[in-house]
């Protein structure tokens, strides 16, 4: 096979190129770990425990999850049961002393009973708390002490902390 | 009548019987053209004869001009090497010239395609997560990549918060558990609860 000589210098050429593109891909990995270091700097950890609680305050039922989220940036948590669906929207604010401003939106969609036409209860709560601190929401109202049983109330404990 | 050239050549040589050299000699002396001639096979004679006084010296230059001819042979045959250069041609093997084009390939695939796009560089945060743990939202299909536009700070920022409330737990509630509804939804400190419970 019979090549011009024009071939080889082609491919010192390429070559003495390759060294432009590489500065520009250190630029960019550059920035972008410096985005990563800002992003991880607001970065916050949600820690919830999702619990029911029946007849004579028991604990029936409980899951733990761990989410993380940023700064402003809300994390939801969507319980679907027999007669309900509640929708809980967390929304932690890192302030720059370090203390997290939380807001809380609940949405509860209802039927009590079969006859009974589905109910919608939304509301919005907000509390400062420390990092690390443990809040609960009830996004079905406060616990109730009940004698029936199969009928519970839902608790979501919450920890907010900076992610380290 | 005039002599032959050769002959004047053969006289200025002294190579003439004697009777005839007498002849020539008496000739030239009347005849101008030959006198002519022969003054130049003369002076050619005398040109070729010279000689330095010194043999070792004679090797000396001798060898000198033939170096100096030999550079100048030198010099024009790497000139005309240099201008071949470009035009000349190249006997490579069929596996090598599969080889180098695959390489060449690789290097162009390499300039054209960034291998450190973002998602790339989002690995480090998302892997901070546990298996339980979901990690930053995926990049929906409009978001112009990186990969083509340098990714600055605020646009990325302005990226994360633009997303809603992208994160999202769900939690299946227990089948046959009936849930209270017993007012409007409550946000308080654990402390101040357990001890509210605990009076």
């Amino acid at each position: 096979m019979k090549f011009s000589a024009v071939f080889p210098a082609l491919l010192i050429f390429l070559g003495l190129l390759q060294p432009v593109f590489s500065q520009q891909d250190g630029n960019s990995i550059e920035e972008l770990q410096e985005a990563l270091r800002y992003l991880q700097d607001k970065a916050l950890e949600v820690q919830i425990h999702a619990r029911l609680i029946g007849k004579d305050r028991e604990n029936i039922w409980n899951t733990k999850s761990r989410k993380i989220t940023v700064s402003g940036k809300s994390v939801s948590i969507t319980l679907e049961g027999e007669n309900l669906t509640v929708s809980a929207h967390l929304i932690p604010f890192l302030n720059e002393g370090g203390s997290i401003f939380l807001v809380a939106k609940g949405e509860v969609w209802v039927q009590q009973s079969p006859d009974e036409e589905k109910k919608y209860y939304s509301t919005v709560k907000s509390l400062p708390i420390k990092p690390g601190e443990s809040v609960i929401f009830f996004p079905t109202g406060v616990l109730m002490d009940t004698e029936e049983n199969n009928v519970y109330t839902i608790e979501l404990e919450i920890q907010v902390e900076p992610l380290e | 009548m005039c002599y032959d050239d050769q002959i004047i050549s053969a006289y200025v040589d002294g190579e003439l019987q004697e009777k005839l050299h007498t002849d020539v000699k008496n000739h030239i002396q009347k005849c101008e053209r030959c006198r002519k001639i022969a003054f130049e096979y003369t002076a050619l004679q005398e040109l070729f004869t010279a000689t330095s006084d010194s043999p070792a010296e004679d090797a000396v230059a001798s060898g000198e001009r033939k170096a100096r001819v030999w550079r100048e042979i030198q010099r024009h045959t790497r000139r005309e090497r240099v201008q071949d250069f470009w035009h000349r041609r190249l006997q490579v093997p069929l596996p090598v010239a599969a080889g180098v084009a695959a390489a060449v390939l690789a290097l162009v695939l390499t300039v054209l395609f960034n291998p450190f796009s973002t998602e790339q560089q989002m690995v480090p945060l998302a892997m901070q997560s546990d298996e339980t743990i979901e990690s930053i939202p995926e990049v929906p299909s409009d978001f112009v990549s990186p990969a083509n536009t340098m990714p600055e700070l605020e646009q990325l920022v302005r990226f994360l918060s633009d997303q809603g409330a992208a994160i999202e737990v769900k939690i299946q509630l227990p089948s046959s558990s009936k849930i209270q509804v017993t007012g409007e939804p409550q946000l308080l400190r654990a402390a101040d609860y357990r001890r509210s419970e605990g009076e």
